[in-house]
């Protein structure tokens, strides 16, 4: 025997389940792959254009924030090329390519980075890159603005700016079947539920998003709605369309999940998802904007932190003066 | 190592090894070494380099100190060193070179009183501490006998029940005996029951799933009673003593000699376990010799399981009275932990068995808030390690929570001291 064989000193535990970041983001880009394979069908060569746009300048922007602060070169962990995969989702096909990259500029630095990096930040780095382009450029951000000179082949207008313009009748105008399976005016990777469906149901069941908030999101849309078409079916539209358009299953599954910016324990992810829920369908009624997903996500997560300290007693705490 | 299962909706469960192995003699080994704790007096010491030393002698390093160790074999003693373990405590190493046959020490009557029990049995295998018998008297009104091993892989405890059932009853007497205790509880798992029975004590079954043998847990899921935050299992009327610890003192009170001999599991770098006895002080590379396991650059030497086991630097180095395993991993095996911040996914909130809030308590220790982290359940801790292992950034939980305990302590004492 060797007797001059080094051996490595660790600290325990010594054996791991073999997860790691990485792993987890390449399981969320192939849980987005059935919905961006509709959307780039539906929208065409365009649409790859502003995803590809999208993931570069996002991985361009981490890597250039690593190089000027001298920190540990963190592209590899993939997380910034799925904060720039999931904006490239939102962004309409149609979106001119400064655009894009602000808004993945935009995300990784002022919605990542600032805050010092992955895990550190309070929102999710993707919604604050579209909050950003979605105020300062409306007229690119409109979806009916957008594709104005765009024939797919089936009815083109914005379903939620009609909603909201002309009230419940204009969503008689959709088939359900047609806004599940993507036929619809939206983001690239937002538009096809169906997919967003799969992606999300692949991701539950390996344990890298969790259900509760999923789903809590869903039922706080689908109540929430069911109530305002209760009380005037006329102005307002049925549940199943709000879950059907917009950025909502998109939002359930790949944004209110988000690891670092999503609660922890079990009530408060319940809360977390039916506060989005709920806010979703109040900006979308009351509101001022088309579709709430992004900004009710964003307002849930400024919540997080408090949410999270309702938490299960650790067993042994020792409770003074209750 | 068991890798996350396909579908992650379920917690992952690590089972403990149940598959009992008879125990193969390791010999004598020709040079031995024992740890003592250096006191904090400097001066001459009892011994030097050169004494005859018989086995089953009480070394000592002054007079009056409390601080012993058992010579585990007969010889001289070749050299003398200073040693200092993971948390910086500082040891006196004492080599033994051995005669290669013995010669017993006469100074253990074998009187099986609690006196006779602090003064030469603490450094039998398996490691228990009297003193929480004698320090409040009647306070014990439990001993639990952990039948199973702490850590995952090893099966010494579930070994030493299977073979011997009746010198475990024997230990139990004696215990019942020396302590005043008379409630006893042995702890197996699910395939042991039978063989348990004999030993004189309730049995108490828990399922062989990780940390299911940690005291904590077995006080909690057993007894169904809770150890405050900070507090350790005596302070609530509970000692925990593993099977093998109990064996040894009934066989030290039945013959007359202070028992020097370990048992321990070794687990190859293929995950085979070999269970082996050998002297305490017995060099690693020894035992791995007798279990044919070569070692290779940048492997580790794991004194203890995977999951709680430290890892030592030197294959030199000996098996000490509380080293229940030996387990040698390949550096690809290995855990490779990062620096990378929390990203808050909860999995080590989800699988804490204690309900700590890891996500927080991590961050805590990590930046050195020490107080912060003492207000997050620090103290709660069972030190089981299941975060780290599921961790998905790769942090080194454990190692935090286990330094922020560290440096809360030190702090303590240096302001007690400035009081």
């Amino acid at each position: 025997m060797n007797n001059n064989n080094k051996l490595i000193v660790s600290p325990a535990p010594h054996w791991h389940d073999g997860s790691r970041i990485s792993i987890r983001n390449i399981n969320i880009a192939v849980a987005t792959l059935p919905a961006l394979l509709v959307g780039i069908s539906i929208f065409g060569l365009p649409a790859l254009r502003v995803l590809t746009l999208s993931v570069g300048s996002a991985m361009l922007a981490e890597l250039i924030i690593n190089l000027t602060t001298k920190s540990e070169i963190s592209i590899d962990d993939g997380s910034a090329a799925i904060s720039g995969l999931i904006l490239g989702m939102l962004l309409p096909a149609s979106a001119p390519w400064w655009l894009v990259v602000i808004g993945a500029f935009a995300a990784i630095i002022i919605g990542k980075q600032v805050f010092g990096g992955i895990g550190s930040n309070p929102l999710n780095p993707t919604l604050i890159g579209f909050a950003i382009v979605m105020i300062s450029w409306k007229g690119h951000m409109d979806f009916d603005e957008a594709f104005l000179n765009y024939d797919p082949g089936f009815y083109m207008a914005y379903p939620l700016a009609a909603v909201k313009h002309f009230g419940a009748a204009a969503a008689a105008k959709y088939s359900l079947m047609d806004l599940f399976i993507g036929n619809q005016a939206g983001g690239i990777g937002a538009v096809c539920g169906l997919g967003l469906l799969i992606g999300g149901i692949y991701l539950i069941l390996r344990g890298y998003i969790r259900w509760e908030i999923a789903v809590s999101f869903l039922v706080g849309i689908f109540v929430t709605a069911f109530l305002f078409n209760v009380a005037n079916p006329e102005k307002y539209a049925p549940p199943m369309f709000h879950l059907l358009t917009g950025n909502v299953m998109i939002g359930a599954f790949f944004l209110a999940t988000d690891d670092t910016t999503s609660p922890v324990n079990f009530i408060p992810m319940l809360i977390f998802g039916l506060g989005c829920g709920i806010m979703v369908v109040l900006i979308r009624c009351v509101g001022f904007y088309f579709d709430g997903v992004i900004l009710a996500v964003l307002l849930m997560e400024l919540l997080n932190p408090l949410l999270d300290k309702i938490r299960p007693k650790a067993i042994g705490k020792v409770v003074e003066n209750a | 190592m068991i890798k996350k299962s396909f579908l992650g909706l379920k917690k992952p469960e690590l089972k403990y090894n149940v598959e009992t192995l008879p125990f193969e003699d390791v010999p004598i080994p020709q040079e031995a070494t024992v740890f003592l704790k250096t006191g904090r007096k400097f001066g001459e010491k009892l011994f030097k380099v050169g004494d005859e030393i018989k086995t089953g002698q009480k070394i000592k390093g002054s007079p009056d100190s409390l601080n012993y160790v058992i010579a585990p074999v007969t010889g001289k003693i070749a050299s003398i060193f200073s040693y200092s373990d993971a948390l910086g405590q500082s040891y006196d190493g004492i080599k033994i070179e051995s005669s290669g046959s013995d010669d017993w020490d006469d100074q253990f009557k074998g009187e099986a009183t609690l006196e006779t029990a602090i003064e030469f049995l603490e450094f039998a295998p398996g490691k228990c501490s009297f003193s929480k018998f004698s320090d409040a008297p009647g306070k014990i009104d439990t001993i639990i006998i952990n039948g199973m091993d702490v850590d995952l892989e090893g099966t010494v405890n579930q070994g030493i029940v299977k073979e011997n059932s009746l010198k475990l009853k024997e230990g139990i007497d004696f215990l019942k005996k020396i302590t005043g205790v008379s409630n006893f509880i042995l702890v197996v798992p699910e395939t042991l029951s039978s063989e348990a029975t004999n030993a004189g004590a309730t049995v108490k079954t828990i399922p062989a799933i990780f940390p299911n043998a940690l005291p904590t847990m077995i006080i909690k899921n057993v007894l169904d009673k809770v150890v405050p935050a900070g507090k350790k299992p005596e302070d609530i009327g509970f000692a925990v003593i593993s099977a093998e610890n109990a064996v040894a003192i009934g066989e030290a009170f039945a013959t007359g000699k202070v028992p020097v001999t370990k048992a321990l599991s070794v687990v190859g770098k293929d995950g085979a376990v070999t269970n082996i006895k050998a002297r305490i002080g017995t060099p690693i590379s020894n035992i791995l010799a007798k279990c044919n396991i070569t070692l290779e650059e940048n492997d580790r030497i794991i004194l203890g399981g995977p999951m709680l086991g430290t890892t030592t630097y030197s294959k030199d180095l000996p098996i000490e009275p509380d080293t229940d395993a030996i387990t040698v991993q390949s550096e690809s095996d290995s855990a490779q932990i990062s620096t990378y911040p929390c990203i808050s996914c909860g999995e080590c909130v989800r699988i804490c068995p204690v309900n700590i809030q890891v996500n927080l308590l991590g961050r805590f220790a990590e930046y050195a808030l020490y107080e912060d982290a003492e207000e997050n359940d620090l103290f709660s801790c069972i030190e089981c390690g299941l975060c780290a292992y599921v961790c998905t950034a790769r942090r080194p939980l454990l190692q935090y929570i286990k330094m922020a305990k560290h440096e809360l302590e030190l702090i303590k004492l240096s302001e007690a001291i400035n009081e």
